[in-house]
């Protein structure tokens, strides 16, 4: 009776420690967090490749993403020289923030799953290029650095979108979703 | 007639003394010469392969978890013999939510969700020398070093990036087979003529050198395992039922 008892203790140690080990199926989920950080400045720096020295910057603002206010537009415009180029640094910061937070840099350190991307009007004389690249296999376009080549005397809108495409970005600009959209008047003579 | 009585006496406790003598050589002179018993406990890991730190690559997220086996020995002495043992060693799975929360600030996403695929386990074929020290009737202190293949399993996961669809990536379950040995003491009491019971303590160590596929990595981003080739080591720590044949 004794050695029974023994034997089915053991055996019921055996098995529940055995059976402890043999769960699956786990799952984590990292839940969302409150945001701490706004994208609330678009700029556009824009360099004349001929003449260094002239320099412009637009920049499209708004400083309540959330709400409904409009944004500011009055530096939201550029100016450039027919049949020119230019070379354009995007920038991205947060102005809710003193000082004015770069994130920029940011965007850089995740430009593996970040594009720009540039709309432009039908009629405004203009090709953006994208002359920076990530660190996917193959390399692919970032667009915070770029080249503007412009055309004939005209006028028009330049859509700038900022996408997020964590582990879809392709070259192309539909996957994933848009951080910022924002839109600049561009004026060509 | 006093004398008689006392001689008679001590003939017959002459003879009842030498006849002890005889069933304790007789005693003497058995001993096992053939166990075979199951065995089952916990197989506690450590090392690199307990880690759960997301940006180590040598982290393997396995936590403690069990093991069962069949095991025997043969005896070519009283004390020496060869005993093989082949098992099963499940390790459960730690860490995941590191994983997550890992991925979801490296890709800058809101949420993510990660499910882990299969288990950290392997399947172990062992062989070698045992010896048994006899230390009471029926109690014996066994020691053995064993040696052979183990064919481990390395557990996989599926990473949802919010919930977008498209973006899901997963680092494949991977398989590999290695060497592996095995070494310990047992302290294995005879309950009866035909059972015992063995309370083990084993070290083992493997090394198996798995090569990970990874299923639509887009972009490289985030942790990516291409390869895992980090000691598997750690104690055993057993109880093993088993049936006795003496010689």
């Amino acid at each position: 009776m004794k050695k029974t008892r023994i034997i089915l203790l053991t055996t019921a140690i055996t098995l529940t420690a055995f059976w402890s080990s043999c769960k699956k199926d786990e799952k984590a989920v990292a839940p969302p967090v409150p945001e701490n950080e706004f994208l609330t400045t678009v700029e556009l720096v824009v360099t004349n490749a001929a003449n260094p020295s002239d320099v412009q910057t637009a920049k499209w603002e708004k400083l309540n993403p959330d709400d409904t206010t409009a944004p500011d537009l009055s530096h939201a415009f550029l100016n450039l020289k027919q049949n020119a180029t230019y070379n354009v640094a995007v920038k991205f910061l947060d102005a809710t923030q003193t000082p004015v937070a770069d994130i920029t840099g940011e965007i850089q350190d995740r430009a593996n799953y970040h594009l720009i991307c540039f709309g432009i009007a039908s009629g405004l004389n203009l090709q953006a290029t994208r002359t920076d690249h990530d660190n996917n296999t193959p390399p692919l376009e970032v667009g915070l650095q770029d080249v503007f080549t412009t055309g004939g005397a005209s006028s028009g809108n330049l859509e700038v979108t900022l996408h997020h495409q964590p582990n879809v970005k392709n070259g192309d600009c539909a996957p994933g979703s848009i951080d910022a959209d924002v839109n600049f008047t561009v004026t060509i003579n | 007639m006093i004398s008689k009585k006392i001689q008679l006496c001590l003939a017959f406790l002459a003879m009842f003394a030498a006849g002890k003598t005889q069933a304790q050589e007789a005693a003497a002179n058995r001993y096992t010469k053939l166990y075979i018993g199951i065995t089952g406990g916990i197989s506690a890991p450590q090392g690199n392969f307990t880690k759960t730190d997301y940006s180590d690559p040598a982290s393997g997220f396995a936590k403690t978890g069990g093991n069962i086996g069949l095991t025997g020995t043969y005896f070519f002495t009283k004390n020496w013999g060869i005993n093989a043992l082949v098992s099963y060693h499940g390790y459960g799975f730690h860490g995941a939510q590191n994983l997550a929360d890992g991925y979801k600030e490296d890709f800058a996403v809101d949420s993510t969700t990660l499910n882990v695929n299969g288990s950290n386990h392997s399947i172990n074929f062992l062989i070698g020398p045992y010896y048994s020290l006899p230390v009471a009737k029926k109690l014996f202190v066994d020691f053995r070093l064993l040696g052979g293949l183990s064919a481990a399993n390395l557990a996989g996961n599926t990473v949802q990036l919010e919930d977008q669809e498209a973006a899901t990536f997963s680092q494949d379950k991977a398989t590999a087979t290695a060497f592996a040995w095995q070494a310990g003491a047992a302290l294995r009491y005879n309950t009866s003529k035909h059972f015992g019971v063995l309370l083990n303590v084993d070290y083992f160590s493997s090394k198996p050198n798995f090569s990970i596929e990874n299923t639509n990595r887009a972009n490289e981003a985030g942790r990516k395992i291409t390869s895992y080739n980090q000691p598997i080591q750690g104690l055993n720590v057993n109880i093993t039922l088993a049936w006795l044949l003496e010689n």
